[in-house]
């Protein structure tokens, strides 16, 4: 019998709140940089939520004005991710590997950019007809397309979306289409710009947005910050990358998913459980084999103590030496995109042996006991990582990498 | 041509394609769409641009505006015979 291929990352990249490179945004989250920044104001109304994080890079720059048009600001966003990714991996897409070579990117909305100019054009302009690249620039696979296209890559491609799970879903897709042996090469990440009037309005209601900062595991912890950003990996089959001589960053060691089948707002801890469990099955490890896990860590009232419940659950007493941080203390939910930014994390702890910190943190909340990493980057020797994604509808969905070991 | 439709259309095309407002001077009735490297999606919201403009309804779709109009001539010929140009009459 044939064996399973490992998978290999090769290049990653990433347009975020922190940077608009990978190396950047690891910069950041080492040096427990807060990129929440003032929401410039809408043109449509008032939103109580003033404070996100933004990618500050100028996306117009990216292509010449007529080919703008038929771009969403998510699919912009994967794209720089994309290209930064096999750019850094100096992988070549041949004729030959291109339909070996697949496009899977993770998505949460849709193209909302899209959407809300063609409501405004509709019903505030009062023009009579949408705008000939509505349909692309909306459909949540256009993200997929557009890096499919842009980096030629014509193996099995497609949208993936599980609210905030939909990076690590994208990631898990990957995975099995290596394992699989449908391609040999995957640009998987994920995407997301909800800095948008209807998406703030939306949020507003659900009432879990922060005012200021987002204090993940605090006592006094208000809520999340929402967030924009896109991250990708190049996924390798070890075999691939072994032939061409690859640096190798980490090995993709596997994922483990779940659904809580429950509320649609309030997690559980039972899918969360199973996921972690999965995930560490799936990648042949034990607990206390992991050193770091980027938690989904969103800072609202509820996620954070199921999580650490979870976390204690799965580790048990390993639990007390794994090293813990949620990153979106610094750059915001970027929700579908969320896991894509957090991979970036994971392969900054594997290179540099470093923990990035959870910044905001004050008081210890009894509920949420676990070293959450408070304020500063730790050092620490890092052989495994988890990073944890649940969502909204209860859709789970766990990463695990580990340093890559002949 | 006894009419400005020529000025007017480029300008529309112009728009469409958001290219620089200078170019319109390059645009005569034998432009072909493809030296305008027009795609077939743009050639349609160019249309678009031209019913929203005069407010008339021009009966095609996208595979058969690419596959039956080759230049400007031709897209103002079709124009023509939706409509256009009789308001100005």
């Amino acid at each position: 019998m044939m064996s399973v291929p490992r998978a290999v990352i090769t290049g990653y990249g990433c347009l975020t709140p922190l940077g608009d490179t990978a190396p950047e945004t690891w910069d950041g989250m080492v040096a427990g940089r807060n990129a929440i920044t003032p929401i410039p104001p809408s043109e449509l109304g008032e939103v109580s939520i003033k404070r996100a994080g933004q990618v500050q890079r100028d996306l117009s720059e990216m292509f010449e004005p007529r080919l703008m048009r038929q771009y969403d600001r998510f699919s912009l966003l994967a794209i720089g991710a994309a290209r930064e990714a096999l750019d850094h991996s100096g992988l070549e897409i041949t004729e030959e590997l291109a339909p070996r070579a697949s496009a899977v990117i993770g998505v949460g909305n849709c193209g909302w950019e899209a959407t809300e100019e063609g409501y405004v054009r509709s019903l505030v302009e009062r023009k009579r007809r949408s705008r000939i690249f509505d349909v692309p620039r909306v459909m949540p696979s256009a993200p997929a397309c557009h890096v499919s296209m842009q980096l030629g890559l014509k193996g099995p491609s497609f949208g993936v979306t599980s609210a905030c799970s939909s990076s690590n879903h994208a990631f898990s897709s990957g995975l099995q289409l290596l394992r699989s042996g449908e391609a040999e090469v995957v640009v998987a990440g994920g995407a997301e710009a909800p800095i948008m009037f209807g998406i703030l309005r939306a949020w507003e209601a659900l009432r879990i947005v922060a005012p200021e900062r987002c204090s993940p595991f605090d006592l006094n912890r208000r809520g999340l910050m929402l967030g924009e950003g896109s991250g990708a990996v190049v996924l390798e089959t070890l075999e691939h990358a072994r032939a061409r001589g690859a640096t190798i960053y980490a090995e993709f060691a596997g994922a483990g998913a779940s659904a809580d089948a429950g509320n649609l707002v309030i997690p559980t801890p039972e899918g969360p459980e199973r996921a972690l469990r999965n995930c560490l099955a799936n990648a042949r490890l034990n607990p206390e084999d992991v050193d770091y896990l980027n938690a989904h860590g969103t800072g609202t009232k509820a996620n954070d103590v199921i999580e650490s419940t979870v976390i204690r659950r799965v580790f048990g007493e390993h639990a007390d030496r794994l090293s813990i941080s949620s990153t979106k203390s610094m750059h915001g939910h970027a929700l579908g995109g969320a896991g894509a930014i957090e991979m970036i994390a994971c392969l900054g702890a594997l290179q540099d042996n470093l923990i990035p910190p959870t910044i905001n943190y004050e008081t210890p909340d009894p509920e949420c006991n676990l070293d959450v990493t408070p304020n500063q980057s730790r050092e620490r020797e890092v052989g495994a990582v988890l990073s944890n994604a649940f969502a909204f509808g209860g859709l789970n969905c766990v990463v695990a990498l580990k340093k890559f070991v002949d | 041509m006894s009419d400005n439709l020529l000025p007017e259309l480029s300008k529309i095309i112009i728009r469409s394609l958001n290219l620089p407002e200078e170019r319109v001077k390059e645009i005569s009735e034998g432009t072909t769409l493809e030296s305008l490297d027009i795609s077939s999606l743009e050639l349609v919201e160019i249309l678009m641009a031209i019913e929203e403009e005069y407010d008339l309804h021009i009966d095609v779709d996208a595979v058969e505006a690419r596959d039956t109009l080759q230049t400007v001539g031709d897209l103002l010929e079709l124009g023509r015979k939706h409509g256009l140009g009789r308001k100005a009459e």
